[in-house]
């Protein structure tokens, strides 16, 4: 997953239900150093008798936002939806580099 | 399989298979042997794993932890540093507590063996399988990087676990409470152990609850266990009167 052009991820999730692995995986996922230079994390614990649902939503360089329901994504299928954005957005500063 | 049958000059391969392996000459069903043998001690302990591995060492030491405090936090750990994971560390050590990072497979093999008397050894007959726990209520918690804070019975307080829970939400979040167990049986959600860690600690729970029964041994205790008797008494008493009275009248 590239996660250099995000600038802040929260997530919401509850640690029992299906939903906590993809979640944690996300969280984990985010290289320490990263932190540092400013992507910003933020987490949520759902009970179970919680009404509002687990949600992952990242906020990329551009100000873009992208939201997934992690019940229904593996990480696998999130970090290639992640991807789609973060690719254009290292395709642009390639070409402005260039 | 077409391969196989060439290199075998057109001769059919022979099923072996590891049932097949295990029959004896009778034709008998013999459980599986261990892997590691005694090595000329006469009661060796019996292990799926060799014994001087480190899955064996690690579900040992598993057990010993959850086993031996009457309090372990479930924590999530997101990528850490290594200065921050020694001074989370370092933190938890001058509370009382001591964190260990769990390799997830190993810790759910303990929780499903946790009833058998080593969950070390080889499931064998329907006595043992009977024993095991399919559905841990833990077993959730263990998808992710996770990692287990124990305490010892002297330093298991909801004090100590305040000040862990301030500790982490002050560092961003990079670990968190995600669920705990209490007491050997209890599992508490991260709700849960937020409203266990404003619980007074157990010797002011003990102080609260005898100085209420010192209050109420003044009055109301001692009214409140005498009402029976002394009602039996009352009704009796004018049950003989009333008979009395029926005797006296003609």
């Amino acid at each position: 997953m590239i996660t250099k052009y995000f600038t802040k991820v929260f997530v919401r999730f509850n640690p029992f239900g299906k939903d906590a692995k993809t979640a944690r995986m996300i969280l984990s996922a985010i290289p320490p150093k990263q932190r540092t230079l400013g992507t910003k994390l933020q987490t949520e614990l759902l009970k179970d008798s919680d009404s509002a649902g687990p949600i992952i939503k990242v906020t990329f360089k551009d100000k873009k936002e992208m939201e997934a329901d992690p019940l229904k994504m593996t990480f696998q299928e999130l970090s290639n939806y992640l991807d789609t954005h973060s690719r254009k957005l290292r395709l642009n500063k390639t070409i402005q580099n260039s | 399989m077409l391969r196989s049958v060439i290199a075998l000059g057109g001769r059919p391969v022979p099923q072996f298979t590891a049932q097949r392996a295990l029959q004896t000459a009778q034709g008998q069903y013999r459980a599986p042997p261990a892997r590691r043998t005694a090595k000329g001690t006469p009661q060796q302990r019996l292990t799926v794993k060799p014994l001087d591995s480190r899955k064996t060492y690690l579900i040992d030491l598993y057990r010993s932890l959850l086993e031996g405090s009457p309090l372990v936090l479930f924590v999530h750990y997101n990528n850490l540093l290594k200065s921050e994971d020694h001074y989370f560390r370092d933190q938890i050590a001058q509370l009382g507590g001591q964190l260990t990072k769990v390799r997830n497979a190993l810790l759910e093999v303990y929780l499903r063996n946790s009833r058998r008397e080593d969950p070390c050894s080889p499931v064998v007959g329907s006595e043992a399988r009977g024993e095991l726990i399919a559905r841990h209520p833990l077993l959730p918690l263990l998808f992710g990087p996770t990692a287990m804070i124990t305490f010892d019975a002297a330093a298991a307080a909801p004090q100590s676990v305040a000040k862990l829970l301030r500790l982490f939400a002050a560092s961003g979040h990079k670990l968190f409470v995600v669920g705990a167990r209490l007491d050997g049986t209890s599992v508490l959600d991260s709700a849960g152990v937020a409203q266990f860690s404003t619980l007074p600690s157990r010797e002011q729970l003990h102080a609260q609850l005898v100085q209420v029964l010192n209050q109420l041994s003044g009055v109301g205790l001692v009214q409140t266990l005498q009402q029976p008797s002394s009602a039996l008494y009352m009704t009796l008493r004018a049950h003989e009167t009333a008979s009395k009275d029926k005797t006296t009248e003609p």
